[in-house]
């Protein structure tokens, strides 16, 4: 008679408590993916909300009790749900933008920017006059550049020179010219970053590019909507 | 403006680095890099496995993991997968080349547990690469990540010879060797506007 | 073992990273700033604790055959929860350490102990030791973090403790000070073991 090899050294065995583990583990990882995932977009939209205020801190009197972060989430909905709007282009069709208000009347729009950088798809604001001439800021939302060169474009510096620069002006588009960090931007001029051409490059062109092509399509045969 | 695949194919090797400026695969890159020629061959192990695997969880994530809503997944995932790689890889080396199994083969277990090839995968999937994007950049980190161990042995084999304080021996020189490779190669990020 | 012997033992004179010289790439990655450190190590320390934990209360379930992939899965299992954790909870921290804690998987640290002690303890005394690598570990990740980032940036858990007449270092923002700040430190344990000998 054969003698009979327990379960536990059997063949089987193995296969058969991997699936077990492995199922086990995975439910419970579902679960929890499916707890956090409401807390996540609650804090993207935050965020988002956040960064656009942000953009027009100056303007806002609301903003001007405590540091932004300081804010509760509440707070912040309701100042944003005050002043800014969201809406979508015809061309390209469903692209989202923002417009900003103050006592009805609008004072800006703010247009989300995708910019190529050497290693990430960088992700920034950008806010406009409402007649296009000057740009009021970006704000950089995300970047995976590299940290100590191209990550640079975070700082302030680099982003609040856009403040007051040219856009469009007597029916032409201003194209920025770009300089070395060490000099002083003039008029119509902005500053690279010292060994990080490739992403401040990438921000430049992109904000200029994009916001062209927004307005051609979009803004230019008079008011949109 | 798509950033060009070349591009991304010299930055991983020299600007960025996955060992000298994101510190993966210091492990095995610390105790291999005692020997030239093991060096070489762990180097060429893991530049295989990370291409490969890098194509692999590319389609897995794009193809599988984002319909299904499973990206949390994304580590158990992309880990089963390289390590699922490497075992058919040693099964294949050492069916149809024992040489090449004597050689390589003992390496390949050290490779699923190296930080490096599962750094790739990640790396790519947070910024977004295309395909091709993808194969560049896997291609230049294990290049990178061979460029730097071949250095490092080819040091230290040197440094035999030397006198190293007593408590330096060992890891602590390693480390500053290192060290200066990864201050070395930050000159490089002057290369063509790579960055 | 007394507890405190296995935690004693663990956390310093086997430390993971100044003795045994493991887990060094998040080791290095992290410490640019100590709140990133801090949340590594916080990180490593639950991963390591539960997994531990986990692996030694099925020990004798596990075949062997598939003992690495059955520890790989625990040891992912935890980091994955952690991941989801500060996603949901501490977002900007997630943003920063990025793939680093997804890295926590392969980090030689986990594994080893639970092949070295897990498979063969009990699982209080386990969790005892993974919680004591954990420390050892997180302990050396403060110590580079609050040199880089004292003088990289002037500052200590982001708060400005040096004002603007202080030149920053850059190089302490960049990789090559966490592999000169590491060989320090190991330099530092040496000469004090061979004093002690």
């Amino acid at each position: 008679m054969k003698e009979k090899i327990s379960f536990r050294d059997s063949r089987l065995y193995p296969v058969f408590f991997m699936i077990i583990l492995s199922a086990i583990l995975t439910f419970i990882l579902a679960f929890s993916y499916q707890l956090s995932k409401g807390r996540v977009q609650m804090y993207q939209e935050l965020t988002l909300q956040t960064n656009l205020l942000d953009l027009y801190k100056g303007e806002i009197a609301e903003l001007n009790n405590k540091l932004i972060k300081d804010y509760t989430p509440e707070e912040i909905n309701k100042i944003y749900n005050k002043y800014i709007t969201k809406r979508t282009l015809q061309n390209p069709v469903d692209h989202q933008y923002y417009e900003f208000s103050q006592n009805g009347i609008r004072s800006g729009y703010v247009f989300p920017v995708s910019a190529k950088g050497l290693w990430s798809t960088i992700k920034l604001l950008v806010a406009i006059d409402p007649d296009f001439s000057n740009y009021l800021g970006i704000k950089i939302i995300s970047q995976g550049e590299t940290p100590g060169l191209g990550a640079r474009i975070t700082e302030d510096w680099f982003q609040e020179q856009f403040t007051g620069k040219r856009f469009y002006l007597d029916n032409k588009f201003i194209k920025l010219q770009m300089i070395e960090e060490s000099e002083d931007p003039e008029t119509d001029q902005v500053s690279q970053i010292t060994g990080a051409t490739v992403s401040s490059k990438a921000v430049i062109t992109a904000i200029q590019d994009e916001l062209e092509t927004l307005y051609k399509q979009n803004f230019s045969s008079g008011k949109v909507n | 403006m798509e950033i060009n695949a070349i591009v991304i194919f010299f930055a991983a090797i020299f600007t960025s680095n996955i060992l000298l400026t994101n510190f993966l695969g210091m492990c095995s890159f610390l105790s291999v890099s005692k020997e030239v020629e093991s060096s070489f061959g762990l180097g060429v192990a893991v530049f295989f496995v990370m291409v490969c695997t890098t194509a692999i969880n590319y389609a897995v994530y794009h193809l599988i993991m984002v319909p299904l809503d499973i990206v949390y997944l994304q580590y158990i995932i992309f880990i089963i997968v390289i390590a699922a790689f490497v075992q058919l890889t040693e099964l294949f080396v050492e069916r149809f080349s024992p040489v090449l199994y004597y050689t390589l083969g003992i390496f390949l277990p050290l490779i699923t547990v190296n930080c490096a090839i599962l750094g790739v995968s990640l790396f790519m999937i947070i910024r977004n690469y295309s395909f091709l994007q993808s194969i560049a950049y896997g291609g230049g980190a294990g290049l990178g990540w061979l460029l730097a161990i071949l250095s490092l042995a080819g040091i230290r084999q040197k440094l035999k010879l030397n006198r190293v304080p007593a408590g330096l021996r060992g890891a602590g020189i390693t480390l500053i060797i290192t060290g200066i490779m990864a201050l070395a190669f930050i000159g490089f990020s002057g290369i063509a506007a790579i960055q | 073992m007394s507890r405190k012997e296995i935690f004693i033992k663990s956390a310093f004179t086997e430390n993971a990273i100044w003795v045994q010289i493991l887990g060094i790439c998040s080791a290095l990655a992290v410490t640019n700033q100590m709140k990133n450190s801090l949340v590594m190590g916080l990180g490593v320390i639950f991963t390591l604790a539960l997994s531990m934990f986990t692996i030694s209360m099925i020990r004798s379930l596990i075949p062997s055959r598939v003992r690495m992939m059955a520890q790989t899965f625990i040891i992912a299992f935890y980091v994955i929860l952690v991941d989801l954790f500060l996603k949901a909870v501490l977002p900007d921290v997630s943003q920063e350490l990025g793939p680093y804690v997804g890295l926590i998987i392969t980090n030689c640290i986990i594994m080893g102990r639970a092949e070295a002690f897990a498979i063969k303890n009990s699982p209080l005394d386990s969790m005892i030791d993974g919680i004591g690598a954990g420390v050892g570990y997180t302990l050396v990740l403060l110590i580079i973090s609050f040199i880089r980032e004292l003088f990289g940036f002037g500052a200590i858990f982001g708060y400005q403790v040096l004002g603007s007449w202080w030149t920053r270092w850059s190089i302490m923002v960049m990789a090559p000070s966490a592999f000169f700040l590491l060989a320090m430190l190991i330099w530092i344990v040496e000469i004090r073991k061979r004093k002690k000998a």
